[in-house]
Protein backbone atom coordinates (compact mmCIF):
# COMPACT_ATOMS: atom_id res chain seq x y z
CA UNK A 1 0.00 0.00 0.00
CA UNK A 2 1.25 3.09 -1.01
CA UNK A 3 1.96 5.85 1.83
CA UNK A 4 0.38 8.95 0.18
CA UNK A 5 -3.39 7.19 -0.17
CA UNK A 6 -3.41 5.23 2.94
CA UNK A 7 -2.46 8.71 4.81
CA UNK A 8 -5.65 10.43 3.14
CA UNK A 9 -7.97 7.18 4.00
CA UNK A 10 -6.73 7.41 7.61
CA UNK A 11 -6.99 11.26 7.30
CA UNK A 12 -10.43 11.06 5.85
CA UNK A 13 -11.82 8.25 8.26
CA UNK A 14 -10.49 10.64 11.38
CA UNK A 15 -12.50 13.53 9.82
CA UNK A 16 -15.31 11.92 9.15
CA UNK A 17 -15.35 9.59 12.35
CA UNK A 18 -15.13 13.29 14.27
CA UNK A 19 -17.94 14.83 12.02
CA UNK A 20 -20.44 11.69 12.65
CA UNK A 21 -19.62 10.83 16.38
CA UNK A 22 -19.41 14.19 18.40
CA UNK A 23 -22.11 16.45 16.40
CA UNK A 24 -20.65 20.23 15.80
CA UNK A 25 -22.18 23.08 16.22
CA UNK A 26 -21.59 26.54 15.69
CA UNK A 27 -20.04 28.63 18.22
CA UNK A 28 -19.37 31.98 19.29
CA UNK A 29 -15.78 33.13 17.49
CA UNK A 30 -15.28 35.30 20.42
CA UNK A 31 -15.27 32.18 22.86
CA UNK A 32 -12.09 30.34 21.06
CA UNK A 33 -10.43 33.66 21.01
CA UNK A 34 -10.94 34.28 25.13
CA UNK A 35 -9.60 30.34 24.95
CA UNK A 36 -6.87 31.01 23.40
CA UNK A 37 -5.90 33.87 24.85
CA UNK A 38 -6.11 32.78 28.51
CA UNK A 39 -3.61 29.68 27.27
CA UNK A 40 -1.59 31.38 25.96
CA UNK A 41 -0.87 33.60 28.41
CA UNK A 42 -0.98 31.26 31.26
CA UNK A 43 1.79 29.59 29.42
CA UNK A 44 3.94 32.03 29.61
CA UNK A 45 3.33 32.13 33.06
CA UNK A 46 4.30 28.73 33.72
CA UNK A 47 7.37 29.48 31.93
CA UNK A 48 8.67 32.36 33.71
CA UNK A 49 7.57 31.27 37.03
CA UNK A 50 9.05 27.48 35.88
CA UNK A 51 5.48 25.76 36.69
CA UNK A 52 5.48 23.15 34.46
CA UNK A 53 2.21 21.39 36.78
CA UNK A 54 0.04 24.16 34.89
CA UNK A 55 0.51 22.52 31.62
CA UNK A 56 -1.30 19.71 32.00
CA UNK A 57 -3.91 21.78 33.39
CA UNK A 58 -4.41 23.70 30.14
CA UNK A 59 -4.09 20.45 28.18
CA UNK A 60 -6.65 19.59 30.12
CA UNK A 61 -8.83 22.50 29.52
CA UNK A 62 -7.79 22.02 25.21
CA UNK A 63 -8.58 17.97 25.85
CA UNK A 64 -12.18 18.99 27.00
CA UNK A 65 -12.49 21.08 23.76
CA UNK A 66 -11.11 18.66 21.46
CA UNK A 67 -13.18 15.17 22.72
CA UNK A 68 -16.57 17.08 24.43
CA UNK A 69 -16.29 19.85 21.62
CA UNK A 70 -15.56 23.48 22.16
CA UNK A 71 -18.49 24.79 23.87
CA UNK A 72 -17.83 21.93 26.22
CA UNK A 73 -14.16 23.91 27.43
CA UNK A 74 -14.58 25.27 30.61
CA UNK A 75 -12.85 28.25 29.52
CA UNK A 76 -15.33 28.53 27.09
CA UNK A 77 -18.45 28.17 29.82
CA UNK A 78 -16.71 30.79 31.69
CA UNK A 79 -16.67 33.22 28.45
CA UNK A 80 -20.44 32.10 28.18
CA UNK A 81 -21.49 32.35 31.88
CA UNK A 82 -18.86 35.05 33.43
CA UNK A 83 -17.64 36.92 30.89
CA UNK A 84 -20.16 38.07 28.39
CA UNK A 85 -22.67 38.91 31.12
CA UNK A 86 -20.04 40.74 33.26
CA UNK A 87 -19.03 42.85 29.89
CA UNK A 88 -22.54 43.72 28.70
CA UNK A 89 -21.85 42.01 25.77
CA UNK A 90 -24.24 41.62 22.87
CA UNK A 91 -24.50 38.19 20.74
CA UNK A 92 -21.82 38.01 18.22
CA UNK A 93 -22.36 39.11 14.51
CA UNK A 94 -21.72 35.77 13.19
CA UNK A 95 -21.40 32.27 14.45
CA UNK A 96 -18.57 30.08 13.40
CA UNK A 97 -18.19 26.18 12.39
CA UNK A 98 -16.53 24.64 15.42
CA UNK A 99 -15.38 22.06 14.00
CA UNK A 100 -11.85 23.70 12.79
CA UNK A 101 -11.41 25.29 16.30
CA UNK A 102 -12.38 21.73 18.03
CA UNK A 103 -9.08 20.35 15.76
CA UNK A 104 -7.16 23.44 16.47
CA UNK A 105 -7.91 22.63 20.30
CA UNK A 106 -6.69 18.91 19.63
CA UNK A 107 -3.44 19.82 18.06
CA UNK A 108 -3.35 22.16 21.10
CA UNK A 109 -4.28 19.30 23.22
CA UNK A 110 -1.90 16.85 21.56
CA UNK A 111 1.32 19.82 22.31
CA UNK A 112 0.52 20.74 25.66
CA UNK A 113 0.64 16.91 26.48
CA UNK A 114 3.73 16.31 24.99
CA UNK A 115 5.25 19.16 26.59
CA UNK A 116 3.75 17.84 29.96
CA UNK A 117 5.46 14.78 29.52
CA UNK A 118 8.70 16.06 28.34
CA UNK A 119 9.35 18.16 31.55
CA UNK A 120 7.35 15.54 34.51
CA UNK A 121 8.30 12.12 33.07
CA UNK A 122 11.14 12.24 31.12
CA UNK A 123 13.06 15.24 32.56
CA UNK A 124 13.61 17.31 29.39
CA UNK A 125 12.73 20.46 30.29
CA UNK A 126 14.48 22.08 26.45
CA UNK A 127 11.70 19.94 24.33
CA UNK A 128 8.73 20.44 26.75
CA UNK A 129 9.35 23.73 27.40
CA UNK A 130 9.97 24.41 23.84
CA UNK A 131 6.48 23.09 23.01
CA UNK A 132 5.07 25.17 25.46
CA UNK A 133 6.33 28.13 23.76
CA UNK A 134 5.25 27.49 20.72
CA UNK A 135 1.68 26.70 22.00
CA UNK A 136 1.99 30.23 23.68
CA UNK A 137 2.96 31.54 20.34
CA UNK A 138 0.32 30.18 18.56
CA UNK A 139 -2.63 30.96 21.22
CA UNK A 140 -1.59 34.41 21.35
CA UNK A 141 -1.33 34.97 17.90
CA UNK A 142 -4.53 33.74 17.46
CA UNK A 143 -5.94 35.31 20.04
CA UNK A 144 -5.00 39.05 18.83
CA UNK A 145 -5.14 38.44 15.43
CA UNK A 146 -7.59 35.82 14.62
CA UNK A 147 -5.26 33.90 12.93
CA UNK A 148 -6.08 29.84 13.60
CA UNK A 149 -2.96 28.21 12.65
CA UNK A 150 -4.94 24.69 13.42
CA UNK A 151 -7.55 26.23 12.31
CA UNK A 152 -6.10 26.48 8.52
CA UNK A 153 -4.34 23.00 8.90
CA UNK A 154 -7.96 21.30 9.62
CA UNK A 155 -8.88 23.83 6.46
CA UNK A 156 -6.27 21.89 4.56
CA UNK A 157 -6.76 18.92 5.58
CA UNK A 158 -10.21 18.89 5.32
CA UNK A 159 -9.65 19.93 1.28
CA UNK A 160 -6.77 17.45 1.12
CA UNK A 161 -9.08 14.44 1.96
CA UNK A 162 -12.42 16.05 -0.21
CA UNK A 163 -14.84 16.93 3.04
CA UNK A 164 -15.62 20.12 2.72
CA UNK A 165 -14.30 22.62 5.02
CA UNK A 166 -16.07 25.30 6.64
CA UNK A 167 -14.48 27.26 9.18
CA UNK B 1 17.88 29.85 33.46
CA UNK B 2 17.16 32.07 35.72
CA UNK B 3 13.76 33.96 36.06
CA UNK B 4 15.09 37.59 34.18
CA UNK B 5 16.30 35.69 31.21
CA UNK B 6 12.54 33.88 31.29
CA UNK B 7 11.00 36.78 31.27
CA UNK B 8 13.24 38.32 28.43
CA UNK B 9 12.49 35.08 26.17
CA UNK B 10 8.51 35.61 27.39
CA UNK B 11 8.76 39.61 26.64
CA UNK B 12 10.15 38.78 23.13
CA UNK B 13 7.50 36.02 22.04
CA UNK B 14 4.80 39.17 23.21
CA UNK B 15 6.73 41.68 21.11
CA UNK B 16 7.08 39.31 18.12
CA UNK B 17 2.85 38.47 18.39
CA UNK B 18 2.16 42.26 18.47
CA UNK B 19 4.69 42.50 16.03
CA UNK B 20 2.92 40.27 13.64
CA UNK B 21 -0.54 41.70 14.32
CA UNK B 22 0.25 45.05 13.94
CA UNK B 23 2.39 44.03 10.44
CA UNK B 24 -0.80 42.60 9.60
CA UNK B 25 -3.35 44.95 10.54
CA UNK B 26 -1.73 47.69 8.68
CA UNK B 27 -1.65 45.69 5.61
CA UNK B 28 -5.35 45.13 5.37
CA UNK B 29 -5.87 48.11 6.28
CA UNK B 30 -3.63 49.60 3.34
CA UNK B 31 -5.22 47.48 1.00
CA UNK B 32 -6.21 49.55 -2.01
CA UNK B 33 -6.27 48.00 -5.42
CA UNK B 34 -4.56 48.63 -8.35
CA UNK B 35 -7.13 47.91 -11.02
CA UNK B 36 -9.95 50.30 -10.93
CA UNK B 37 -11.94 47.24 -12.95
CA UNK B 38 -12.18 43.83 -13.32
CA UNK B 39 -12.39 41.96 -16.52
CA UNK B 40 -15.59 41.21 -17.60
CA UNK B 41 -15.06 37.79 -17.89
CA UNK B 42 -14.94 36.91 -14.07
CA UNK B 43 -18.42 38.04 -13.36
CA UNK B 44 -21.41 35.32 -13.91
CA UNK B 45 -23.92 35.53 -16.55
CA UNK B 46 -26.55 36.95 -15.83
CA UNK B 47 -24.67 40.61 -14.83
CA UNK B 48 -26.06 41.10 -11.03
CA UNK B 49 -26.19 45.41 -10.37
CA UNK B 50 -23.82 44.34 -8.07
CA UNK B 51 -21.52 41.38 -7.24
CA UNK B 52 -19.32 40.60 -4.20
CA UNK B 53 -15.66 38.72 -5.69
CA UNK B 54 -13.66 37.43 -3.18
CA UNK B 55 -10.07 36.04 -3.55
CA UNK B 56 -9.59 32.39 -1.85
CA UNK B 57 -6.88 30.07 -1.71
CA UNK B 58 -6.01 26.51 -0.49
CA UNK B 59 -4.60 27.91 3.16
CA UNK B 60 -7.69 30.06 4.21
CA UNK B 61 -10.11 28.95 6.35
CA UNK B 62 -11.57 32.61 6.63
CA UNK B 63 -12.75 32.19 3.04
CA UNK B 64 -15.35 29.62 4.54
CA UNK B 65 -16.75 32.63 6.24
CA UNK B 66 -17.22 35.10 2.97
CA UNK B 67 -20.05 33.76 1.65
CA UNK B 68 -22.37 33.38 4.70
CA UNK B 69 -21.45 37.00 5.63
CA UNK B 70 -22.38 38.01 2.15
CA UNK B 71 -25.41 36.09 2.41
CA UNK B 72 -26.21 37.43 5.67
CA UNK B 73 -25.78 41.30 4.75
CA UNK B 74 -27.15 41.51 1.46
CA UNK B 75 -28.47 37.95 0.06
CA UNK B 76 -29.32 40.01 -3.36
CA UNK B 77 -25.84 40.40 -4.19
CA UNK B 78 -24.24 37.09 -5.83
CA UNK B 79 -21.16 35.97 -4.05
CA UNK B 80 -18.43 34.54 -6.63
CA UNK B 81 -14.95 33.10 -5.54
CA UNK B 82 -12.27 33.43 -7.13
CA UNK B 83 -9.25 30.86 -6.32
CA UNK B 84 -5.65 33.13 -6.37
CA UNK B 85 -4.17 29.86 -8.11
CA UNK B 86 -6.92 29.87 -10.98
CA UNK B 87 -6.20 33.58 -11.76
CA UNK B 88 -2.27 34.55 -10.60
CA UNK B 89 -2.07 37.48 -12.97
CA UNK B 90 -5.24 39.28 -11.59
CA UNK B 91 -4.67 38.51 -8.49
CA UNK B 92 -0.99 40.04 -8.65
CA UNK B 93 -2.51 42.91 -11.03
CA UNK B 94 -4.75 43.76 -8.90
CA UNK B 95 -2.09 43.61 -5.63
CA UNK B 96 -4.23 40.84 -3.73
CA UNK B 97 -1.75 39.63 -0.92
CA UNK B 98 -3.74 37.87 1.43
CA UNK B 99 -7.22 35.90 1.37
CA UNK B 100 -10.22 36.65 1.55
CA UNK B 101 -10.11 39.97 0.02
CA UNK B 102 -13.23 41.36 -1.08
CA UNK B 103 -14.12 42.88 -4.08
CA UNK B 104 -18.01 44.44 -4.62
CA UNK B 105 -18.10 45.43 -8.48
CA UNK B 106 -20.84 46.81 -10.52
CA UNK B 107 -22.18 45.04 -13.60
CA UNK B 108 -19.39 46.80 -15.76
CA UNK B 109 -16.64 45.19 -13.67
CA UNK B 110 -15.95 48.68 -11.99
CA UNK B 111 -14.70 47.99 -8.50
CA UNK B 112 -16.92 49.97 -5.86
CA UNK B 113 -15.17 49.07 -2.50
CA UNK B 114 -12.50 46.48 -1.40
CA UNK B 115 -11.42 44.90 1.56
CA UNK B 116 -8.78 42.73 2.64
CA UNK B 117 -9.99 40.47 5.05
CA UNK B 118 -13.48 39.71 6.01
CA UNK B 119 -16.04 42.65 6.76
CA UNK B 120 -18.88 42.43 9.51
CA UNK B 121 -21.92 41.57 7.77
CA UNK B 122 -23.40 45.08 9.35
CA UNK B 123 -20.25 46.99 7.69
CA UNK B 124 -20.63 44.78 4.25
CA UNK B 125 -24.52 45.94 4.33
CA UNK B 126 -23.41 49.79 4.47
CA UNK B 127 -21.02 49.81 1.84
CA UNK B 128 -23.39 47.70 -0.58
CA UNK B 129 -25.22 50.60 0.02
CA UNK B 130 -23.17 53.32 -0.83
CA UNK B 131 -22.02 51.49 -3.51
CA UNK B 132 -25.47 51.12 -4.44
CA UNK B 133 -26.35 54.92 -4.17
CA UNK B 134 -23.48 56.09 -6.57
CA UNK B 135 -24.89 53.55 -9.39
CA UNK B 136 -28.49 55.06 -8.68
CA UNK B 137 -26.74 58.81 -8.85
CA UNK B 138 -24.61 57.71 -11.87
CA UNK B 139 -28.00 56.41 -13.55
CA UNK B 140 -26.61 53.06 -14.07
CA UNK B 141 -29.18 51.23 -12.85
CA UNK B 142 -32.06 50.32 -15.33
CA UNK B 143 -35.62 49.82 -13.73
CA UNK B 144 -35.14 45.99 -13.81
CA UNK B 145 -31.94 45.95 -11.67
CA UNK B 146 -33.75 47.75 -8.60
CA UNK B 147 -36.53 45.89 -9.30
CA UNK B 148 -33.70 42.65 -8.23
CA UNK B 149 -33.17 44.99 -4.98
CA UNK B 150 -36.43 45.80 -3.97
CA UNK B 151 -34.34 46.63 -0.37
CA UNK B 152 -31.90 49.15 -1.71
CA UNK B 153 -35.04 50.81 -3.30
Amino acid sequence: MELEPALVAALRLFLVARASSFPVPRIDPRAPRFNQGVVGALSLVAFVLKVPLLLPVLALLLGAGAFLGPQANPLALLWKHAVVPALKLGPPARLKDAAPVRFAQGVGFAFLAAASLALLVFASPLVGWGLALLVAALALLAAVTDVCVGCEVYSLLARWTGRSAQA
Amino acid sequence: MDVLARLGIAAALVALVIALAWARARRRAGFRPRLARVPEDVLPAPRAPLTALYFTSRLCSECAETPGIVLDAAPEVPAVPLSVHDRPGLARALGVTETPTLLLVDAEGRIRYAQAGNPTPAALWTYVREAWDSLEEEGRLSRDATALLPRLK
